[in-house]
């Protein structure tokens, strides 16, 4: 603080002046707070906190970007992948669906359900995500994805609601390989419906079975 | 006169100082859709369908200030299609069997979803297990057709001005409840109010049901925002 | 070797029929059995939903004859809002039975023109590719075109009265929401040729006599086919005369006989029992002073005539002489006369249709009444298959508790398996190989009942059907399709 301003501003990137506390979190040999200038690169961070053999990294909390290793060049500053502070690594052991489901649980644990686009559209983000992490999608899910993802952020009343699809939206755009992979391309449509499921409850209520029934 | 110059879809608009870009819309006989929106009630910005858009940021219609020189674009195919999924979304959230509804023919949503064409919602039906809660003697609250739209928070008061209803809860789980002491004194005039007030078929005056034959319900010969598109046409 | 032979529609879920026989080493018939998958989902489904809902919910759960449906849910409301089942205004009560007997002509036309006469017209053994109301179309094409027109006149009637030509709004509890405006009414009465209402009724005594004349050069398989005695059941006017819309409830038996003399039906559980079969989805109900086993009786057109004194319109009354003379006034049991009952229902249902457009009533304004409210009700009425019980309870919340209703298809639900019974024994039995014609024998004993199944609701010739044959060891032996 008795630097003052100036020798602060040394540090950092132009539009990021000075240094940011960051919390490193998640797969890496020490987790911790770290004070570093702007303009580092994750890389570095990687490094100092010792994870450098993370898949992926999610800078700026669940709302925030998640970017895989080709992408640890890039730099921490607002210009760049700007973030509150939070910085989790997401290690070489780890499904990163995992993580992702993780992190649309608690957007959905977290909205308030005011708005319409936060509280359905993120549960149906959530099920389609299922859906296709279950390999039951397809090509076409992937890009409906997208665009759901699209209209929540554009629609939603606060931030919470405009950031909630990131997640989803960011690694389907640095991780679409691992999307691609899932999706069946033999395909353009599966079903969901499960007949036997869907009558079970008119089934039980006449106290009848329906195979027995049907093939007696 | 210090009236605020603002455009609408290229449609030269005029203001007066603090009034939202819907009043101003309606105003200048721009339709502008919206759901959770109640003339003479403070507005609640919770179903987004009036976003529109100004320079590239989304903003709700009924809670925006307009202001000078704004270019807010209105009727354009991202974005209603936008507002179409919202109305798919209500749609899916909860279980809304039109043809045995007896607000078809007069309710928001379902108009809605008949001006944007809706044949099959893009996202799967999740079908909740919701309730019918009797409302004090008068009212039904039909909670599989709720969208949370809060008019009845705003709007239903009992004589002397306390909310009858609130809204519990959060996320998906997030619903409409009411003071049982409060709602056992509505009357039948106040139950009537309650249920026009509804957008949707959730708030229900008892006996009324089907008593309005079909041709002659609101949305039956008018769709919604014809009243604005007519003028201007 | 003992075989089994399935008959099995595809269609799953709207609900299906199924039927197995079994003979026995000797070729001959020791069982047969007609299933029907029927999902009874609605008792749960209309369960805290508020009664004023019913006539238009129930309407949609069973999807084949919906105005029956609404009207019965609606009588039964009726009671609970404290006007019923006697109590409503003139208009009201008139503009329910315009509603109605539209619904029947509607549905008579379709059955007939549509499902029944490719029987007739070209036989069972015929060829699948003209047996069907295409083949009616090329071959008889005035008589196809009547159909569709007959069919189209009543569903105006019944847009006009419900609001909708399917799943309309129209009968509310205690009332109706709509009158008949003059327009409306003179879209029926004056309207060009073909589409007014003398010219149905006109259409409607060519079908009469169209069957009279079929009868007279068919007389062994119209007569003959899948004839077995039986009690008959249906509402009947209080003064006897045939009614469709409400009455007392009447059952006689085979010879005639009064066993359930004109009953309040609001007590029909004190006459009718359901008895549960494991093997079939659908209930068997039976008349209670007879017991399960020979309780069984039939309903719809051919019970109807069978129990009504007159029918109160007189080409209709006319044509009843003369069927009724054919068995010397005694109760007819000839399951394929039900088509010949179903078209002297169609005349009079144009005839009764006439009447009420020429009645002033149907312009009243007073269309809604209320009285003590009830916390049960019972509603009946004839639907074109027979007679339909809607039964609800409800809370003090005015939501539904308890709902029973028993559809004409389930009342005749051991007349479909006597009927296919007769095929098994008299068709099936001693033959070395199911032909197609045996099958569609078959369909057109279980057609006769003009049952509310999806599958019964094909053409013949395009029911989906498989066949099963089974050895007594239960070895698959032989699989037909069609
Ligand atoms: S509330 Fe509206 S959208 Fe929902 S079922 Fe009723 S009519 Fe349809
Ligand atoms: S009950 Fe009606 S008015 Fe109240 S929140 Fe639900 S939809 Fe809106």
């Amino acid at each position: 603080m008795d630097r003052g301003a100036g020798w602060f501003k040394l540090m950092g990137t132009p539009k990021s002046a000075g240094t940011k506390l960051l919390s490193v979190s998640g797969d890496c040999a020490r987790p911790g707070v770290y004070e570093v200038a702007f303009g580092l690169k994750v890389q570095d961070l990687l490094k100092m906190a010792g994870g450098l053999d993370a898949q992926a990294v999610q800078v700026g909390g669940p709302s925030g970007t998640c970017i895989s290793r080709g992408q640890f060049e890039r730099k921490l500053c607002f210009e760049d992948l700007p973030t509150g502070g939070s910085v989790i690594v997401i290690g070489p052991q780890r499904d990163l669906f995992e993580a992702i489901h993780n992190f649309m649980d608690f957007f959905i644990e977290e909205s308030c359900g005011w708005c319409v686009p936060c509280r359905a559209g993120n549960i149906l983000l959530k099920k389609k995500l299922e859906k296709i992490t279950s390999g039951k999608g397809t090509a076409k899910d992937l890009q409906e994805i997208e665009s759901w993802g699209k209209t929540i952020k554009a629609m939603s009343r606060c931030g919470l609601g405009q950031t909630s699809p990131n997640p989803i939206l960011t690694t389907l755009q640095n991780f679409r390989e691992m999307y691609e992979a899932k999706v069946r391309n033999d395909k353009d449509f599966i079903s969901e419906f499960d007949l036997a499921a869907a009558v079970k409850a008119a089934s039980s209520l006449t106290g009848q079975k329906l195979t027995e029934a049907h093939h007696e | 006169m210090n009236k605020i110059k603002f455009t609408i879809d290229g449609k030269e608009c005029f203001a007066e100082p603090g009034q939202t870009i819907m009043e101003a819309a309606k105003a200048n006989g721009v339709y502008i859709p919206a759901l959770c929106r109640y003339e003479g009630l403070k507005p609640a910005g919770s179903c987004r369908v009036c976003t529109v858009r100004v320079g590239r940021g989304h903003m709700a219609a009924c809670t925006q200030p307009v202001a000078e020189g704004m270019v807010v674009e209105n009727i354009v195919p991202d974005l209603e299609d936008m507002r179409k999924s919202l109305i798919e979304m209500l749609f899916v959230e909860g279980n809304h069997l039109c043809p045995t509804c007896q607000k078809s023919g007069n309710c928001e949503l379902q108009a809605l979803a008949y001006r944007y064409q809706m044949l099959v919602p893009r996202f799967p039906y999740q079908f909740p297990v919701r309730q019918v809660e009797p409302v004090g003697p008068h009212l039904l609250l039909e909670q599989n057709r709720c969208i949370q739209c809060l008019r009845c928070v705003r709007g239903v008061k009992t004589t002397d001005g306390k909310a009858v209803f609130g809204s519990v809860k959060r996320s998906g789980k997030k619903k409409i409840a009411f003071d049982r002491d409060l709602a056992a004194g509505l009357s039948a005039d106040a139950a009537k109010k309650a249920m026009d007030q509804c957008p949707v078929g959730a708030l229900l005056k008892k006996e009324i049901g089907f008593m309005v034959p079909i041709g002659k319900r609101k949305f039956d010969q008018k769709p919604i925002g014809s009243e604005f598109e007519d003028k201007r046409s | 070797m003992a075989r089994k032979i399935t008959i099995e529609p595809v269609t799953r879920i709207e609900g299906h029929g199924k039927v197995t026989i079994r003979l026995d080493d000797s070729g001959r018939v020791v069982q047969s059995r007609f299933h029907i998958v029927e999902f009874r989902g609605f008792e749960r489904f209309v369960q805290g939903r508020p009664y004023w809902e019913m006539p238009v919910l129930v309407e949609r759960l069973c999807g084949i004859c919906p105005v029956s449906h609404h009207l019965a849910a609606a009588k039964a409301a009726d009671v609970i809002v404290g006007v019923g089942p006697d109590g409503l205004t003139p208009t009201a009560e008139k503009m329910r039975r315009l509603m109605h007997y539209g619904q029947m002509f509607q549905s008579h036309a379709l059955h007939f023109f549509h499902l029944a006469s490719p029987d007739l017209l070209f036989g069972a053994d015929a060829d699948p590719a003209i047996r069907n109301v295409i083949g009616v179309a090329l071959k008889h094409k005035d008589l196809a075109v009547q159909g569709v027109l007959m069919r189209k006149f009543g569903q105006e009637i019944i847009l006009a009265t419900a609001g909708k030509k399917i799943h309309g709004t129209g009968a509310i509890p205690g009332g109706i929401n709509k009158n008949l405006s003059l327009e409306e009414r003179d879209s029926f009465l004056k309207a060009p040729d073909p589409m007014n209402v003398d010219k149905m009724i006109g259409w409607a005594q060519g079908a009469v006599d169209f069957f009279k004349d079929f009868h007279q050069k068919n007389k062994d398989l119209i007569d003959g086919f899948a004839a077995f005695p039986s009690n008959h059941l249906s509402l009947v006017r209080k003064d006897g005369g045939l009614d469709f819309y409400h009455g007392v409830l009447r059952a006689v038996d085979a010879d005639g006989k009064k066993i359930l003399n004109d009953v309040d039906y609001r007590n029909y559980l004190d006459y009718v029992g359901e008895e549960v079969k494991s093997w079939s989805y659908m209930k068997f109900p039976y008349l209670r002073s007879l017991g399960k086993t020979d309780g069984w009786y039939r309903v719809g057109p051919l019970a109807r005539l069978n129990t009504s004194d007159f029918i109160p319109t007189p080409l209709a009354q006319k044509e009843f002489e003369v069927y009724k003379a054919y068995t010397k006034g005694k109760p007819n049991n000839m399951t394929l006369h039900s088509h010949w009952a179903r078209l002297i229902e169609l005349l009079h249902s144009g005839e009764v249709i006439k009447e009420l457009l020429l009645d002033p009533d149907l312009q009243g304004e007073a269309l809604l009444k209320k009285g003590r409210k009830a916390h049960e009700g019972v509603g009946l009425v004839e639907a074109p298959r027979g007679t339909l019980f809607h039964h609800y309870r409800i809370n003090g919340d005015d939501q539904v508790t308890m709902a029973n209703l028993i559809v004409s298809t389930t009342n005749n639900n051991e007349p479909m398996n006597r009927a296919v019974h007769w095929v098994a024994k008299n068709i099936l039995e001693k033959k070395p190989e199911i032909t197609e014609g045996m099958l569609n024998r078959v369909e057109i004993a279980i057609r006769a009942y003009d049952p509310c199944l999806s599958c019964a609701t094909h053409a013949l010739g395009k029911m989906p059907l498989e066949v099963e044959l089974y050895d007594s060891r239960g070895r698959l032996l032989d699989c037909k399709k069609k």
